[in-house]
């Protein structure tokens, strides 16, 4: 099908598959973070265990916590609960994040590595970004460094997904913003944060699950995205 | 399988961690242990509940002046009438970019004169709500750069004198209220030093006068409350605030993106106990009119007018207006809360709304 995106993983088919994406001119940024990402290794190759069950519980936890809570933050600023509802989000994010995670590391220690390799150059650029920002804002302290490192890991822990929801939601917020006058351009960053934690979050689900699939089973997202550049 | 407990428990150390981080935004009149600033003694004060908000605060609140409190007009404005309107004004001057005078004079008929200043014949009375007011004064504490002295006030050059709030109310015989929340700008200008924050001036007296010194979020922030009354004693609680626009990402994941919220409902837990007809006025630094704080302060503020769908700061509705009627017969003109179209060179637009303290 051309011009969609397809997120696949085949677990026990002789060889893994990485999502083939066929944008007319892919965003640059998407080849970069996808480049940067080593091949998924297969389950067979590296058995799990407890221990990689717990860390890439705690990766997945904390990239879905962050995913959730910055992805709800401009959502959730319009709606009575506010804060609360960022925290629900953080929450879901995490517990998603937390068993995708745990269930990845059960079953391919190897593919935890990915997950952590592709979370540490996310954490390093956030983080350099952060110190760009600090160097020029105001009251911007090295905590605020580490949280842009933060949400920098998380999507490079789940960089697939994060883009393309982060396409989505912006072609998303596009159109409502076309169409509806209330629809204002933080609205619009909004929806694409949002998606991009979407996409984020269901990649660490979709690896979970992928991972813990015996029988060759195949999932497969297809997202029908056309993007002209 | 082994790895479940290991998972739930993951699960709800994570839940519990999130779920513990809501800052409080309880206020109460007792400053915390050694502090020293704000001085309490003079003016009453409401401050965070919370130790560490007020620690930080601390640091702050030594690099500003002492609030300035001239509860008498010096000209003869005279008495509000039962019956009578009082317009009430909310505008982010943009410290000296704003023309207050031009402003007074072209929407109020103001004359200024000093004690012998007038108002235009049918205006009615006012109270003028400032936010980023700036006064300049060598009272301003010399201290030494750092986090807690931002930045000066980016303002537009303009034609006209740059007076700062005190001599704007000096010269216009008004009655006055300013509390400084910071410096503005380390260095002096033109030999002064100058800090910033909110004002009330007033063709009428101000009494009760009450500061609010908000929860710290990336800066600190201070209301002013005060209450003005007509000839028959019918009285109207006042409060001028200006949230903070933006905190870091620390602080927005750590708490929800809640900052602006927090002190929001800082100000309605301080004014809880108040019974009398209360108008809350500023910039609340919203983007949108859905926004979770004004949500909430409508709450607090059942009587507020529908907010107005309209950019008071470039395109977003920054500016509010909110209003719950008290024990006396105190209530908003219908239809009268608009947004002035002339910004007086400020980057704000005025908003105004009148009220009247019924006959």
């Amino acid at each position: 099908m051309k011009d969609a995106v397809h997120l696949s993983e085949c677990r026990a088919c002789g060889k893994s598959k990485r999502p083939s994406i066929r944008l007319p001119g892919a965003a640059v940024v998407f080849a970069l973070l996808h480049a940067s990402t080593p091949a998924p290794s297969h389950a067979q190759e590296s058995d799990g265990s407890t221990a990689a069950a717990v860390a890439a519980g705690a990766l997945g936890l904390a990239a879905g916590a962050t995913l959730g809570a910055v992805g709800s933050m401009i959502p959730c600023s319009q709606t009575g609960p506010g804060p609360t509802c960022v925290r629900w989000s953080a929450i879901g994010g995490g517990a998603i994040g937390l068993t995708g995670g745990a269930m990845l590391g059960a079953s391919d220690s190897d593919r935890l590595g990915d997950a952590a390799i592709g979370a540490g150059i996310g954490f390093a650029a956030g983080a350099l970004g952060g110190m760009l920002l600090k160097s020029k804002a105001e009251r911007f302290g090295w905590q605020d460094v580490g949280a842009v490192g933060l949400f920098g890991g998380a999507i490079g822990s789940a960089p697939r997904g994060s883009v393309i929801g982060l396409l989505s939601g912006s072609a998303l917020g596009f159109v409502a913003w076309a169409l509806w006058d209330d629809f204002k351009g933080p609205d619009l960053l909004g929806a694409s944060l949002a998606g991009l934690a979407i996409g984020g979050i269901a990649e660490w689900l979709v690896r979970g699950i992928d991972a813990q699939s015996e029988d060759g089973h195949e999932f497969r997202l297809s997202v029908p995205l056309q993007v002209r550049f | 399988m082994g790895r479940r407990p290991v998972v739930g428990a993951l699960l709800l150390s994570a839940t519990a961690g999130l779920t513990s981080c809501v800052p409080s935004h309880r206020m109460t009149p007792d400053l915390a242990p050694g502090r020293t600033c704000p001085d309490a003694t003079a003016t009453a004060w409401y401050l965070p509940e919370a130790t560490g908000d007020q620690n930080r605060l601390e640091d702050w609140c030594r690099t500003v002046g002492p609030p300035v409190v001239v509860s008498e007009p010096s000209a003869g404005y005279g008495e509000l009438q039962p019956g009578d309107d009082l317009a009430v004004i909310s505008w982010n001057v943009d410290a000296g970019g704003g023309s207050v005078l031009a402003f007074l004079a072209a929407e109020h008929g103001l004359i200024c004169s000093r004690g012998a200043s007038r108002l235009a014949p049918g205006m009615p009375h006012f109270a003028l709500l400032v936010q980023e007011a700036f006064r300049r004064s060598n009272e301003i504490p010399d201290r030494p750069s750092g986090p807690t002295i931002p930045r000066a006030v980016a303002e537009d050059a303009r034609p006209g004198e740059r007076l700062d709030i005190v001599e704007v109310a000096s010269r216009c015989g008004l009655s006055l209220v300013y509390v400084a929340a910071a410096r503005n700008g380390g260095q002096p200008r033109d030999g002064l030093r100058e800090d910033k924050g909110v004002a009330i001036l007033s063709t009428l007296s101000l009494e009760d006068v009450l500061f609010l010194e908000l929860p710290y979020e990336a800066a600190r922030r201070v209301a002013a409350a005060a209450t003005v009354r007509d000839a028959s004693g019918r009285r109207l609680r006042l409060v001028n605030l200006h949230l903070i626009s933006v905190a870091g990402p620390s602080r927005a994941l750590t708490t929800g993106n809640g900052s602006r919220l927090r002190q929001g409902l800082a100000v309605a837990d301080a004014l809880d106990h108040e019974k009398l007809a209360t108008l809350v006025a500023g910039d609340f630094n919203t983007w949108s009119t859905r926004e979770t704080t004004l949500r909430r302060l409508r709450e607090q503020f059942p009587d507020s007018p529908p907010a107005l769908e309209v950019g008071t700061h470039g395109s977003f509705p920054t500016d509010h207006v909110f209003f719950r009627t008290g024990s006396d017969d105190v209530g908003l003109v219908e239809d009268s809360y608009v947004r002035l179209d002339v910004s007086y060179h400020s980057d704000h637009h005025p908003i105004r709304v009148r009220v009247r303290l019924q006959d």
